[in-house]
């Protein structure tokens, strides 16, 4: 559990299609790059207010607590700017801990 | 610089009577020679024993003195050894040319004065000493560069000591060892010069530390070194104290005598000592935020009729932030207040926001209102007043009298009701707080006589190698056996399940009905 000296591995992705935005997130999120979480997907939402985003989870093979609350805020920074903001294809470890804090219908309506 | 004891040259030179003539000359300036009668010996000898310098003929019958030379410095065990090159013939300038840019220090032609031939060894010593000593310098320095980076990063005491007394070991060449005072006690590390660290308990000697640095030598066997120093020889101790009201740092090397070498030394302790005071004052902070995280949670268990109540709450190691665990339990009128949460993030902030919450908690308890409706106003007080802050909260009211539960959950972990033996999750889904999310109705259970709920944070059951609900059923496997003392079922399952030092907080509330 060394996570102060060596912070988890993650990448992200971002494409144009015609009528929204895709962030496609690798890896593993955690307190460690928090930060990177939140300025890759609000920059996305900035980038083009109001166009849906959709973020592919595919790739995230963890997620805790700090993460979800990044994912939370990004939801509620697009809703203000008039956009919508929605995973897709969690699944595995980062399915259940988004249900357990009952977040996932949430998170993926598309709100 | 010639006095110096023991300045050992070799001669080589194919003719005996010229090898006999140098060796007189220079045993008689003070030096000890030995002799090699051609190319190859003079190599192989180089390679048996060091030289402080090397006399060569330029011509040899099996190789040239000049290639001699160029493999003597092109080797890194022998490059800084200084060659004079010496010249039966009448050599032009190029020749001589030739031989210093092959790397020799001087070139002498006979007929060598014997006085010429002193002096110019002399003079070549100087340099070669004047250099070795600045390299030695130099390489003093940046070994001590070194070791007080490792010791900076370190992230406890127990590694900062090790990195101390591995770098001290490198430096000096010794065995070497540090102690000071750490988070839990006097502590000594003990490095020798493979590199091996053992750290121990210490027990400092009675006499006191002067503040400032200080060396001194005597004998090993007065510092109750552990074993494995070689508690015969003579011993150097430097000390660092910075203030008489701060612990001192011992710095233990074998005997250091030589000038550049203790300058070193109180170098290294007072840069010891500063990184030991900076781990100290760190280790301090981190005390005061959890006796401060301590203070806004429960002083006291209520006392409730026929109801047994144990909880824990583990700090997360003194290497990783605290977070926001907290729980609550407190009497309102008839009914058991139970709740257990954890705010998002880990720091003193994160602390202060579960403050917030809890008090907010028990004032919408006292005006009556149920679980559900208290975990909305939360809700709603965080979207407003703590935007930007999450956090999961499972709260329940109980009637001790007849077992009847009443709870809403925000996004926690759900509680485990074990009765007989029988373990089941109590779920009750709704999202975590901050969000301000609709809200399901309550629910509503009883837990029977003798029954126990466990309500916990993931700092419990939270382990990257496994899903939470894998940790779930691990938890639940060992959970079902509840103990009579509920104190011990508690520290039970934080032994069974967590791997001390805690990377993270862990709060474990345990409600029994007798």
């Amino acid at each position: 559990m060394d996570r102060a000296t060596n912070p988890p591995q993650a990448t992200h992705e971002v494409e144009v299609l015609d009528n929204s935005v895709r962030i496609t997130l690798a890896g593993e999120f955690d307190l460690a790059n928090e930060q990177a979480l939140t300025s890759w997907l609000v920059d996305a939402i900035k980038a083009d207010p109001g166009r849906p985003v959709e973020v592919d989870m595919h790739d995230v093979g963890f997620i805790d607590s700090s993460g979800i609350r990044v994912l939370l805020q990004a939801h509620a920074v697009a809703a203000q700017h008039g956009g919508t903001f929605r995973l897709t294809r969690a699944s595995g470890a980062v399915r259940e801990v988004l249900e357990i804090v009952a977040v996932y219908d949430h998170l993926t309506a598309g709100g | 610089m010639t006095d110096l004891p023991a300045t050992t040259i070799l001669v080589v030179d194919d003719r005996a009577p010229k090898r006999y003539l140098l060796k007189n000359w220079l045993t008689r300036a003070g030096f000890t020679v030995h002799e090699a009668v051609d190319g190859h010996d003079a190599l192989e000898k180089v390679q048996q024993r060091p030289y402080d310098m090397i006399v060569l003929d330029i011509k040899l019958p099996d190789m040239s003195g000049l290639e001699v030379c160029q493999r003597i410095k092109a080797d890194p065990a022998t490059t800084s050894t200084p060659v004079v090159h010496v010249s039966a013939h009448a050599v032009d300038a190029a020749d001589r040319t030739l031989g210093l840019v092959g790397g020799a220090d001087a070139y002498l032609v006979e007929p060598i004065d014997p006085h010429e031939l002193v002096a110019t060894v002399q003079a070549v010593l100087r340099y070669y000493q004047a250099r070795r000593k600045a390299e030695r310098l130099a390489d003093g320095l940046a070994g001590l560069a070194e070791t007080t980076l490792a010791v900076t990063m370190a992230r406890d005491f127990t590694e900062l000591l090790g990195q101390a007394a591995a770098g001290a070991a490198r430096l000096f060449g010794t065995p070497a060892a540090v102690a000071t005072e750490a988070d839990t006690g006097w502590a000594l590390a003990l490095a020798d010069t493979s590199g091996d660290v053992t750290v121990t308990g210490w027990e400092p000697p009675a006499e006191d530390v002067p503040v400032g640095s200080y060396r001194l030598t005597g004998r090993a066997a007065h510092w109750q070194l552990p074993a494995g120093w070689a508690d015969t020889g003579s011993v150097t101790v430097t000390t660092a104290r910075f203030r008489a009201a701060r612990p001192s740092l011992y710095l233990f090397t074998g005997e250091v005598a030589d000038e550049d070498h203790t300058g070193l030394l109180t170098q290294l302790s007072q840069a010891l000592g500063a990184a030991a005071e900076a781990q100290r004052a760190q280790d301090q902070d981190h005390q005061i935020a959890i006796m401060l995280q301590r203070s806004l949670l429960p002083r006291h268990l209520p006392t409730v009729d026929r109801i047994g109540l144990a909880v824990r709450y583990e700090p997360a190691s003194p290497q990783a932030e605290i977070g926001g665990d907290f729980y609550e339990l407190s009497v309102l009128d008839d009914k058991l207040l139970i709740a257990i949460g954890d705010v998002v993030g880990h720091s003193l902030h994160a602390a202060t926001v579960m403050a917030e919450i809890r008090h907010a908690l028990r004032a919408y308890a006292i005006e009556g209102h149920t679980p559900g409706r208290i975990v909305s106003l939360i809700d709603e007080l965080m979207v407003r007043l703590l935007p930007g802050e999450m956090a999961t909260l499972c709260l329940l009211t109980l009637d001790p009298r007849t077992g009847h539960a009443r709870l809403a959950n925000a996004g926690h972990l759900p509680p485990l009701l074990i009765v007989d033996g029988k373990v089941s999750e109590i779920w009750h889904r709704a999202p975590l707080l901050g969000i301000n999310h609709p809200r399901s109705e309550d629910l509503e259970f009883v837990i029977p006589e003798g029954g126990t709920l466990l309500l916990y944070t993931d700092g419990l059951i939270e382990r990257r190698d496994i899903t939470v609900r894998d940790g779930i059923a691990d938890l639940s496997r060992i959970a079902g056996t509840v103990d009579d003392d509920l104190d011990v079922y508690c520290d039970r399952l934080l032994q069974q399940l967590t791997n001390p030092p805690h990377a993270d907080d862990v709060a474990v509330v345990a409600v029994r009905r007798l």
